[in-house]
């Protein structure tokens, strides 16, 4: 009995792996420029067939701006992007960050993105958001898993 | 494919429209008649000191034909509470042309009830620096060397902050149009 509920989650675990591999795991790391400093750090999800993706992502200062001392040091959530315009090598994409900063202000950053492919596993993510009531850049490397 | 090119150069366009960081003073008009400013969006307070400078033009001299509404407190900047609405719990700096100066006052509301607390006078012209620091439990005004504590009514910290623009009134909206000049840190 036991092993045959052994074997049944087994196999389900290698099927819904396949099923997950098939909506496209991705992880990438991430750089954002803001009117505040330097932030990094990635976001990891999944990405549908369409380019639908849907991921978890998590910022850091790296430096501070003398011109603007905030204290921001986390901003960590979840983000999506929905596909606007896309063919074979670029993906224009409407993007919504929402997330904690600071682990205490609820924040929702709206933003643009462009995706280019490498190659079938790599893809160049360039994005513009608004951020601190200012525009703010980013760019990120998607591998997908 | 033409549709993402021309995305990009429109997108390049803006980004290029940034100002310098050490210029930017937005200008907050208030139209004659209005009560709200131009510049007026949704956006998030995300630190917990919300600091910034602030200049007033010759546009903020203004006299009520009623003398008994000359008190009534404009409202330059600040924030709601976590998850409150900004008449139950929030914390702004306000302002008015009185006794022929512009005197600021810390602006709260503590579970629905306002809190003012005179800060100090600016001239017209005059930059000056604002800091409202967020703490665990009370809101520190800072301005010109001037502190004031007062508590805070929210009974929440992990949530949304929303930012709270120039406002004009008390009842009565601007006389004239009315220009103050914010550079936000």
């Amino acid at each position: 009995m036991k092993k045959t509920a052994l074997l049944v989650a087994l196999i389900s675990v290698i099927v819904l792996f396949q099923k997950v591999c098939a909506q496209n795991l991705f992880i990438a790391p991430m750089a954002e420029s803001t009117i505040v400093g330097l932030q990094y750090g990635g976001y990891s999800g999944y990405i549908t067939k369409k380019s639908f993706s849907i991921a978890a992502f998590y910022l850091r200062c790296k430096t501070q701006s003398e011109i603007w001392p905030s204290q921001q040091v986390l901003f960590y959530g979840i983000q999506s992007s929905l596909p606007i315009v896309r063919n074979q090598k670029l993906i224009f994409s409407g993007t919504l960050r929402a997330g904690l900063a600071n682990n205490q202000f609820m924040v929702v950053v709206p933003g643009v993105e462009t995706r280019i492919r490498i190659t079938t596993r790599f893809h160049s993510v360039l994005g513009a958001s608004w951020r601190y009531g200012h525009a703010a850049i980013n760019t990120s490397l998607m591998i997908k898993l | 494919m033409k549709k993402i090119l021309v995305a990009l150069f429109v997108a390049t366009l803006l980004m290029a429209c940034e100002p310098v960081i050490d210029n930017i003073f937005d200008v907050y008009t208030i139209k004659a008649g209005e009560h709200y400013t131009s510049i007026r969006h949704t956006e998030f307070l995300q630190t917990t000191i919300l600091q910034f400078d602030a200049r007033f033009g010759e546009s903020a001299i203004y006299t009520f034909a009623d003398p008994g509404f000359q008190d009534s407190k404009n409202k330059l900047m600040g924030f709601s509470d976590c998850n409150s609405l900004h008449h139950e719990n929030s914390a702004r700096f306000a302002w008015q042309w009185y006794n022929n100066k512009i005197e600021i006052y810390a602006y709260c509301y503590h579970n629905g009830d306002r809190v003012e607390e005179f800060l100090g006078v600016v001239e017209p012209g005059e930059t000056a620096r604002y800091q409202i620091e967020l703490t665990a439990k009370a809101y520190v005004f800072r301005f010109k060397g001037k502190e004031v504590t007062i508590d805070r009514g929210a009974n929440c910290s992990t949530g949304t902050y929303l930012m709270l623009w120039p406002y004009f009134g008390g009842q009565l909206p601007a006389p004239h149009d009315i220009s103050i000049y914010i550079r936000r840190f």
